[in-house]
């Protein structure tokens, strides 16, 4: 007899344990515990005694396993063999693959100088992003570059830091709140970690308020759930404050001791009155004036965020409104407030020491491609690392334009699918005279390059988890449970690719730099190793409060005195969106439906794993979220196959009909290939105001059946 | 001895971490879920509730699909686990078409043939009917089904349902089960509205 689960895992079930960290989503790195049989992974479980993710978990990590083994995995350096984009691959060693970079490279630069090859990361698989960018600078090229950039992290770090010096809005303190306010995110579907405290904090009584414009996993739990017209955050969040400031529910003794500018932000704030703010945003003005007093009534409380304060028409000013509403509430650096995680591997060494920040000549970083024109993203904090436009190299690889961009080395990146334009993108990445791209599968990025290189899973990786988002000042290991074919980590491909450059101020090996990371604690990655590889640390709140902000009034600047020299408005205020009902009538007339791209599922993170089985069978099909009034009058069932356009592309869908989402809104789902790729609809001809955020929430489309 | 799961569909937020678990545990084919999560949505916009409801088979202590099965390949475990033995399963389906729940499969060989290395394919032969086994070679060892094991929100419990802290559970939460008028007697339990 057949007794099923016992044949599934081949026997007694996993007879070894390792523990380490997921990162299949880059960032969140979940404490998981793998199970090893027979040599091969055959299970994937949460581990409930780490410190930071106390058993969360998602499906990707889970799914990890069918990662791994899966047959179309790149398992070693490959060399186009054809024309580009053929399909046709000849298999080299990786001698051969990174000798033959280095002499390109080094070629380029000689003949163009190091600012024609550009370095464009994706996600972090791995802990690897300084490496990346010392990388970049050690070559000398002032443009690296991320999918991400200005979309994802670097506004609302930058906003947050001129505001109260630090970011506080990413990890807020859930556990001890009385309410907290998802903003633009869902965490049970992008970030497990942070959701399981979230949901815990609730389960335990907290208050819940949630803005975004589909119900999403978190709405579905709100008290109140504020259903926003995608793309018009700042003015709920102007809107808020001016309940919250008319209605005197402030702190008001919290302001006096720690924040400057209180006058002139309630004199901006008066001019978001609740009718006002409502008719923007379509929110119900009771809802707006529910959700302000219910965030302030009930104290600590917390807010936390995602990449919507990165991808709309003015990211800096959301992530400045939001800031402050937690400000003036007396919410920040509080227990149970938003409070400053401290990052254990970036505390140790400096950021900017890291990335040898120095090492690149003035006249390069003069040279760095958007940063004239973005210099809030490129140029003036040096708190995040400053990088080039993305839109402006596509750009110049395509006019030559400030001058010519010859090579392209892309690490856990796929831009063909994943940045604004795809069009443009892929045209861009088609043009360029040289293209390397390391990654596991062959994506469509990795279709268009010249070499091949294979990058290794996190099953795959000895590391140090030291990331802000995953951290909260705990540190932890990766360990290297297995390997595949010749795939290699991130890191490992580039040191062994800077030795063959030359460059200088590199390591030897993996291990000297987990080593390097380690030095200030004085020991080693194995030390580490067997010490348990988790150092626990507690953050310290209320530092701020009672030594003064890491701004330069040291107090939280509610009035930007910065934002004012660099010539920007010192105080929040709402720009309408590029595209929109109000700002383009005209497009409006042809185009009647709000879109927000950028809808994720829990199964996929960005562009990757619809090629899982078990994660593309739970998310079989890219789904357009659409209100049943609005499609019924298009005369669309659930199920249906529908074409949605812009007057840039269109795409194909499904439609998923809900009431979880406003009539005249629609939901895009993000990271689809081809016809049913959302970046066929996006602009990134307009990007936002100094930071150069291209818009992926609120622009326009029109929806209609495919078989009509 | 009886075991039972319980749902508590307050804490259950859609992630899917559960049929990621099973999917991957049992390697089952192409569109075949032995556990989900389904959607239900109550009212209007802008003021609508969505529940997320996971579905399993629901191991009845008068199962409608043991009854019909022509060869005995169904069958229950002195502890109330509902199992089949694939060797004497004959594929007929009418076990299909009797469970009220719909929460039994077909295997007709479909899956992702491209995207699944040999040795990880499904063992169970194609032309037979499959369903959650409730983790039975788990629960063998003393341990929760892979589901409830997984599920990161706590929202998932497994226990002998007359002797655990699930029996109070039960008790003390209003727990009830699908189609609780009909005779099925269901052994997972929900509790919380659908709102």
């Amino acid at each position: 007899m057949m007794v099923h689960g016992t044949l599934q895992s081949g026997g007694e079930g996993p007879t070894k344990w390792v523990k380490t960290c997921c990162s299949i989503c880059g960032h969140n790195q979940c404490g998981v515990l793998v199970g090893i049989e027979g040599g091969k992974v055959t299970r994937i479980i949460a581990d409930k005694d780490d410190p930071m993710s106390e058993g969360s978990i998602c499906p990707k990590g889970i799914a990890s396993i069918q990662i791994l083994y899966h047959p179309q995995r790149i398992k070693y350096p490959m060399a186009r063999d054809g024309e580009r984009g053929s399909g046709k691959w000849r298999r080299i060693s990786w001698e051969e693959a990174l000798s033959t970079i280095a002499k390109k490279l080094n070629d380029i630069k000689t003949e163009s100088g190091p600012e024609a090859v550009v370095m464009a990361r994706g996600t972090n698989r791995g802990s690897w992003i300084r490496v990346f960018n010392r990388f970049a600078n050690a070559f000398g090229t002032p443009n690296w570059t991320e999918s991400g950039g200005a979309q994802c992290f670097t506004p609302r770090s930058i906003s947050q830091n001129l505001t109260f010096g630090g970011i506080a809005l990413e990890w807020p303190d859930l556990s001890k709140s009385s309410c907290i306010l998802v903003w633009g995110a869902n965490p049970p579907a992008t970030w497990a970690l942070k959701s399981k405290k979230l949901m815990s904090a609730r389960n335990a009584g907290a208050k819940l308020i949630v803005v975004d414009p589909v119900q999403s996993n978190i709405a579905s739990k709100a008290d109140i759930w504020l259903p926003v017209r995608p793309g018009t955050d700042v003015a709920l969040a102007l809107g808020m404050i001016n309940i919250i400031i008319n209605e005197g529910l402030y702190d008001q003794a919290y302001v006096n001791k720690y924040c400057i500018g209180f006058d002139e932000l309630k004199k901006r704030a008066s001019e978001y009155t609740p009718e006002k703010v409502s008719e923007i945003t379509w929110v119900p003005k009771d809802k707006l004036i529910q959700a302000a007093r219910m965030y302030a009534k009930n104290s600590p409380a917390s807010i936390t965020i995602s990449a919507t304060f990165d991808e709309i028409v003015d990211p800096i000013q959301l992530g400045r409104a939001v800031s402050i509403l937690a400000s003036i509430t007396g919410n920040v650096d509080i227990a149970g407030g938003n409070i400053f995680p401290e990052t254990a591997g970036q505390v140790f060494i400096d950021n900017n020491d890291f990335i040898l920040i120095e090492s690149l000549p003035a006249e390069m970083d003069r040279k760095r491609l958007g940063a004239d024109e973005y210099p809030i993203l490129s140029r003036y904090l040096k708190i995040n690392f400053p990088m080039a436009h993305y839109p402006t190299i596509l750009n110049a690889i395509l006019t030559g334009k400030p001058y010519p961009i010859r090579a392209m080395f892309i690490m856990g990146g796929n831009p063909a699918l994943s940045i604004a334009n795809s069009e443009m993108a892929v045209k861009a990445l088609k043009s360029v005279e040289f293209l390397v791209v390391a990654d596991l599968f062959i994506s469509k990025t990795a279709e268009l390059a010249d070499i091949i290189l294979p990058a290794s899973s996190w099953l795959e990786q000895d590391g140090l988890v030291d990331t802000a988002q995953a951290t909260y000042g705990h540190l932890r290991i990766r360990q290297k449970v297995t390997s595949v074919g010749e795939a290699h980590s991130d890191i490992w491909i580039m040191i062994e690719l800077a030795k063959k450059l030359g460059l200088p101020n590199f390591w030897n090996s993996e291990e000297d730099y987990l080593n390097y990371i380690l030095s200030p604690l004085g020991i080693t990655f194995e030390q580490f190793r067997s010490k348990g590889g988790i150092i626990k640390h507690n953050p310290d709140i209320g530092k701020r409060l009672r030594e003064g902000f890491n701004t330069p009034s040291k107090k939280i600047e509610l009035y930007s005195r910065r934002l004012k020299e660099w010539g920007y408005d010192p105080l929040p205020f709402y720009t309408e969106p590029f595209e929109s009902p109000y700002s383009t009538p005209d497009i409006y007339r042809e185009y009647p439906l709000v879109m927000t791209t950028g809808r994720r599922v829990s199964t996929f993170f960005h562009t990757g794993q619809r090629n899982i089985p078990a994660l593309r069978d739970i998310n079989p099909e890219p789904l357009l979220e659409i209100n049943p009034k609005t499609a019924s009058s298009l005369n669309i069932s659930d199920g249906e196959m529908v074409k949605v356009e812009t007057p840039r592309g269109s795409v194909i869908l499904k439609a998923k009909l809900t009431q979880g989402i406003d009539p005249r809104v629609v939901g895009v789902p993000h990271g689809w290939a081809d016809e049913a790729n959302d970046n066929l609809l996006t602009d990134n001809s307009k990007c936002a105001l100094g930071i150069g955020s291209t818009s992926l929430r609120g622009g326009l489309c029109r929806v209609r059946k495919l078989s009509n | 001895m009886k075991h039972a799961v319980v749902v508590e569909l307050n804490k259950c937020v859609g992630c899917n971490a559960c049929t990621a678990a099973c999917k991957v545990k049992n390697r089952t084919p192409k569109d075949i879920f032995w556990r989900r999560i389904v959607e239900i949505e109550r009212g209007e916009f802008p003021d609508v509730k969505k529940t997320y409801f996971p579905l399993m088979c629901m191991h009845c202590e008068n199962p409608e699909c043991l009854k019909v099965c022509p060869t005995g390949a169904t069958y229950k475990t002195a502890d109330g686990i509902v199992l089949i033995d694939y060797d004497n399963c004959l594929g007929c389906k009418y076990c299909i078409v009797a469970c009220p729940y719909m929460e039994r499969f077909f295997n007709s060989g479909d899956d992702w043939s491209d995207w699944v290395p040999e040795e990880l394919k499904q063992p169970i032969p194609k032309g037979v009917v499959e369903k959650c086994d409730l983790c039975y070679d788990r629960v063998q060892n003393g341990e929760n089904p892979l589901c409830v094991d997984t599920c990161p929100y706590d929202a998932l419990h497994f226990g002998d349902v007359d002797d655990s802290s699930i029996k109070h559970m039960i008790k003390d939460k209003k727990a009830w089960t699908l189609k609780e008028d009909d005779n099925y007697k269901p052994s997972v339990y929900y509790i919380g509205e659908i709102e």
